[in-house]
This record gives structure tokens, sequence and C-alpha cells, in this order.
């Protein structure tokens, strides 16, 4: 049971007993290092990682206890074994319900050395499976999560891959992508691992600000630049000097800011408004627009050289329909944090939710995907979120129909009748009645199409090897219904 | 007993208990590490391979251990036990400074004689015991309470036998407010200088 080689850390100002506790320690074979105050033992258990600590109750600077809050608020992964005299006993029972993983009383006679001798290894033992626990939560968390980002598609995938490629060079960044696709998040992420990320992080919207605000607002401006310009004021470039600027919209700035925008990012030197001074900034641009691009270039709308400065790495993000897979992730997640934010105790949606959730083509994306779980959260009633409480009023009343199914050359019959019972089913706002008198068919039928389709199977024991339409309508099949389904145990 | 004598016998049973208090863990600190060093010579000294290099430092640190624990028992011990008549005033002051220099060493504060000799010439006083202990253990309490560092000497041709105990920090030593009067009924004369104290006793 012995961990030979594991690091143990003796918290103590006493160096009469620290040193022979110390080559008590060795010759069991442990790693043992000495701290004589709890503060600098906090130092050495923020730098590196010790299976125990063995801690005074009293030492300067930091006590026992002090030293195992500081350990559970910084979530400092150890066992703490506290070491006190008769005196402190009560200290060290409260040290336990504060999470210390045991104690031992003074005087440390041969008795209760082999009582440490014995506790050390199980200590040691619970940390390491601990350990191994941190270790896959957060492998399990990286499959799932980006940063804020949240999608284990393969299209997201590829989107993670290229940020980690790009983000520790200085190269501008062009994200193109639907609204609601969170590219201000790519951004973020595309900052947060570059070394900018102790620098600052400046968004701007280039569509939502007038033209001379939006270059007010990047360049800034020299005291009376213009009427009622009583200060001088530094732009976006400034005061994003060090770290990255995010521009959304930029198709939608006027070409003459994108001139003076393309001299920027070639000089990397800006001018205030009404200013004679250069100024040199240490600046990274990460662009995105949710236009499309070659029209934008074509009609003018964005300089062509301007595009090939800002598009060194281009990133597309993919709309949520093309990433079906994740939608069941975000919403699930997007509905744990509104309960929980709305102090509602929600555990689920329900069938007929999960239904519509997996079939509808969110045109809004994940934003639209969670204001409507946001909103079915706050409206929901009872533990579950049911299909009313999440389908926007609009396509309630009116059902939004779509035009069509796409149906890949080689799919089953099965799969087609299913896509089609899906999106018809979809449009209906989720009226298996409705959509049985559409199709033609009895209202039995199509829910049983719709429960095979949840259980991944269809209906004869086979999986399900194809997407549903509405969820893919671009055809990026491979994604199979049993991965869109909803989990067992949301059922 | 008299009123007097019972008053300062009550006076120095307290001045003992916090005397006691302070050692206290300096006394069980030393013994801890006694114990743990004797578990290392132990536990090595049973392996077939062990050295007399793997075992020297940790014997060397278990006596000297066992020398402080002697050390203190002792001057506690000593105080403990009624005074004997005609009273030495070196002998009775390095049982109070060996009891609190320790306790002061352990919040980095130091108390030390400064001149062995000059105090172990001192002799005897007429003075009881018991108010002899009370003036220096009280007079060396506060100093030590109030400055990071305390000299004890005594003044060569002083008038009668003399102590002085003296913060060479400057810091302002404050005693109680009835300590004088007290040692005065005993004949113990306490000066209080800012940061430094007299006591002299009767001869």
């Amino acid at each position: 049971m012995k961990q030979a080689n594991a690091k143990v850390l003796i918290a103590d100002d006493e160096q009469s007993i620290t040193s022979g506790l110390s080559a008590i320690l060795s010759d069991e074979g442990y790693s043992v290092e000495i701290a004589p105050d709890g503060q600098k033992a906090l130092e050495r258990l923020s730098e590196d990682r010790y299976g125990v600590v063995l801690a005074d109750l009293k030492m300067p600077k930091l006590d026992g206890l002090a030293l195992l809050r500081e350990l559970q608020q910084r979530q400092i992964p150890t066992e703490c074994i506290i070491i006190t005299g008769q005196a402190t006993v009560d200290s060290a029972v409260q040290a336990m319900q504060q999470g210390a993983y045991d104690y031992i009383e003074k005087p440390l006679n041969a008795e209760k050395l082999n009582r440490l001798k014995a506790l050390i290894p199980k200590a040691i033992e619970k940390f390491n499976v601990q350990q191994k626990n941190r270790e896959l939560t957060s492998r399990l968390e990286g499959l799932t999560h980006y940063g804020e980002l949240t999608g284990q598609s393969d299209a997201m995938r590829e989107v993670y891959q290229v940020i980690d490629a790009v983000a520790p060079s200085n190269a501008s960044v062009l994200i193109l992508g639907e609204s609601g696709t969170g590219k201000e998040l790519v951004a973020r992420a595309v900052h947060s691992k570059s070394e900018r990320a102790k620098g600052p992080f400046f968004a701007l919207n280039c569509a939502a600000l007038p033209k001379e605000i939006l270059e007010n607002e990047l360049f800034g401006h020299e005291k009376g630049a213009f009427t009622g310009s009583t200060n001088e004021k530094p732009g976006a470039f400034e005061m994003s000097s060090g770290g990255t600027i995010f521009l959304d919209e930029v198709a939608e700035m006027s070409p003459d800011i994108q001139v003076k925008l393309l001299r920027a990012l070639e000089t990397r030197q800006v001018r205030r408004l009404g200013g004679r001074k250069e100024i040199t900034v240490d600046i990274r641009i990460v662009a995105a627009t949710n236009k499309d691009l070659q029209k934008a270039l074509a009609e003018g709308d964005l300089r062509e050289d301007l595009y090939y400065r800002l598009a060194v790495v281009q990133i597309d993000l993919p709309s949520l329909r093309e990433r079906s897979q994740d939608v069941q992730l975000l919403a699930t997640e997007f509905l744990e944090r509104f309960a929980s934010q709305n102090g509602k105790r929600i555990s689920d949606f329900d069938t007929a939710a999960w239904e519509w959730i997996l079939s509808y083509h969110w045109p809004g994306n994940v934003r639209e995907l969670k204001n409507a779980v946001e909103r079915a959260v706050i409206m929901a009633r009872g533990d579950k979120i049911g299909v009313n409480d999440i389908m926007p009023r609009h396509l309630r009343n009116a059902g939004e129909v779509p035009s069509s199914v796409t149906i890949q050359v080689g799919a089953t019959v099965s799969d087609a009748r299913r896509q089609l019972v899906l999106r018809t089913f979809a449009s209906t706002g989720g009226d298996a009645e409705r959509t049985a008198k559409l199709l033609g068919v009895a209202a039995d039928d199509v829910r049983g199409d719709l429960l095979a389709l949840i259980n991944g199977s269809n209906g004869d024991g086979a999986t399900n090897g194809t997407t549903p339409s509405g969820a893919d309508p671009g055809g990026k099949a491979g994604s199979g219904a049993a991965k869109k389904s909803p989990p067992a145990k949301k059922r | 007993m008299t009123g007097v004598t019972s008053s300062i016998d009550a006076r120095w049973l307290d001045a003992l208990q916090r005397l006691a208090s302070r050692s206290a863990h300096e006394i069980r600190g030393a013994l801890n590490g006694v114990s743990v060093n004797v578990e290392v010579v132990r536990s090595r000294a049973a392996k077939a391979t062990a050295s007399a290099a793997a075992l020297e430092p940790f014997a060397d640190a278990a006596s000297a251990q066992l020398d402080d624990v002697i050390e203190l028992t002792e001057a506690l011990l000593g105080l403990s036990r009624p005074a004997r008549e005609p009273v030495e005033i070196a002998t009775e002051t390095k049982r109070v400074v060996t009891l609190l220099a320790a306790a002061a060493r352990a919040d980095c504060r130091r108390l030390h004689v400064d001149d062995v000799p000059a105090l172990n010439s001192l002799g005897i006083t007429s003075a009881p015991g018991s108010a002899v202990r009370v003036a220096v253990c009280e007079c060396l309490l506060a100093a030590v309470d109030a400055s990071a560092k305390i000299k004890c000497t005594a003044p060569v041709g002083a008038s009668a036998p003399t102590i002085l105990i003296a913060a060479p920090d400057g810091e302002t030593i404050s005693l109680p407010s009835d300590l004088v009067a007290v040692a005065a009924e005993s004949g113990i004369d306490i000066q209080v200088d800012a940061s430094a104290i007299s006591i002299s006793f009767p001869r």
C-alpha cells in the first residue's frame, strides 16, 4: 500500500520535530519537504503537487486551520493531516469538519508515529483516486467544451483545432458564420489562448455604430477635433494595445474607415481624429462577418485588400443545423444553467419537447436555442419542459413549414419516411394528429416513427444511420440519429 | 503567615502559573523532538545496513533537546518549591530568565542575561523569597511583553544588590500599577524609567 516517492509536505515551525519527522518519512520512501510556516506551505502547495500535507495547527503567519481554508478556496488538491497539541483537539475536530483527512495529537511518540505512518499511505491513495477523477472530469470537459464554446461535433472540433493552431501567432483571423453561431466566443478563445491573454480584449460591432462614432471608437480623438470634443480620447487601437480587437460585422464598415483600418493593420500605427501624431500600437485583429463574402467583395462592400489582410486565417463557424449533434448537449447545458439562475427545479425536457428541439432547424443558431431554453425555463410550471414551453408562439400558431426535405441518394425508404415524418411534425409545432393528417397516415404510425427515431432504431431493430433533414438541410450526413437522440435517462 | 506574606505568596502563585503556561509549549516541543528523534534512531538502528552517520545527527538532536527539557523542567521545579532563605538573587533570577527566554524565542523575541558574573556576584537578600520572585518575574514579564529585545544585568558599584532590566530598542515598559508598592512592603525598591527597570534588594 506504500506509495514510494509520493510527495509529503511538513508545515511546522518547530525544527526540533520537522527534521526528525522528515527523516522518518523519507525512510518510508516518501519525498519530503518542509515549510517553516503556513504561508510558505501555501506557496509550495500552489507551485507543486503534494499528496499529503502534515500541518501543525499553531504556526506563524498562517495557522493550520487558515491553511486548510486557503487550500479549499483555491481548490489546491492535497490531503491535509493536522498535527496538534492536546490543548487544541477541538480545533483539530473543527479541521476535520472543514475537510482535513485526519489529525494526530502530540506528543509524537512511537505509537503516534506508527499511526501517522499508517495514515499517510491511505491519504495518498485518496489523493491519487481524486486526482484521477479530476483528470477524468477535465478530459470529459475537454471533449465537450473549448473555452466558452460548447460542442463535440466534428465541425466544432475542426474549429477548435484551427483556434489552437492560430492563437499563438499574431496573424489576423476572420471568422465567418451565421448570426448567433458564437463568433465572439471564438474571438475570445483566440485571445485567451494567445500570449496576449493578459492584455485587453476589445469588442466592437461595426454594424451597430454610425460611421462617425465607429471611427471615433476605433481611432479616438484629440481635444477640439470636433464640436463638443472637450477632452482627448484614446481609441480601441490604443486601449487594447498588447491585446486583441474583435471587429464584428466588419463588412458593414464604411469604405473610408476600411481604408483607415487597412492602413492601421499595415503600419501598426494609428492617428487620432484631429491628431497629427502617429501612435504605434501592438494589436491583433480578429474580425467577423455573417455576410456572403464573395458578394460583399464583388459589390465593393468589403475592400479586397482589407479582406486579404484580415483573412490571414479564416475560421468557418458552422451553423447549428450543420452540427446538429451538439443540439442536445447545448440544450441540456442551457437548461441546467437557466434553471439554476432562476432557482427552478427543472430536470429535463419531455419527450415531445426533445422531438421538437432535435427536429427544428434553428435558423437563429445557438443564440436562438439559448433564448428558447431560457424562455422555456421561465415559463415552465412542472419539473419538465414541454413542447409548448420551448416552441415560440409564432411557430405554435402558424407552424414553420419547411419547403423541402433533402434525402441522400442511397437512403433507405424507412429513413426517408422518418425524415418526412420528423420535418412535418416539426412544421406542425409538434402536433402528431395534424402530422398524420398531412401525411395521410395514422397518428399511431407517426408516434411510432418518432419514438423509433428517439430510440435510435428504425423500428425493426436496425440502427438509424441518417440525419433528419430538418436538422441537417445541408445534407452533411454521417451523424446518426442515435447521436441526436436524448439519452435514455432523459426520457 | 502574616497578611503581607499571604498576599505576596498568592501573587507569586499567579505569576508562577503564567510562567508555566508560557514555557509549557517549549517543554512539550522539546519532548516531541526527543520522541521523534529517538524514533528515527530506533527505526534506523533496527536496519542491518544502518550506519553511525545516519544515526548520529538524530541522537545528537535528541540529546540536545533532552538537555533543553531538563533545563526548563529544573527551572520550573525550582520555582515551584519554596525559596530557600536567605534568598540567592542570581539563582531565582536565572530560573525566571530560563523559562521566559525559551518562550520568548518561540515568538522571535530575545531575553538574555548580559553579565552573568555580575549577576552571580549579587549574593543574598533578606527579602522574602516570594517577594523576590514576584518582583523579578513580573518585571521581566512586563519587559518581554513590551519589547522584542531585553537585557538583564547587574550594575557594578550599586549601593544595594541591583538588577537592571533594559529594552535596548527604547520600547516603554509598563509595570502592573501596584507592583512597586507591593515590593516596597518587603523592602524591594523598583524604579521605572521608560525603557529600563531597576530592582534593588535589601541586604
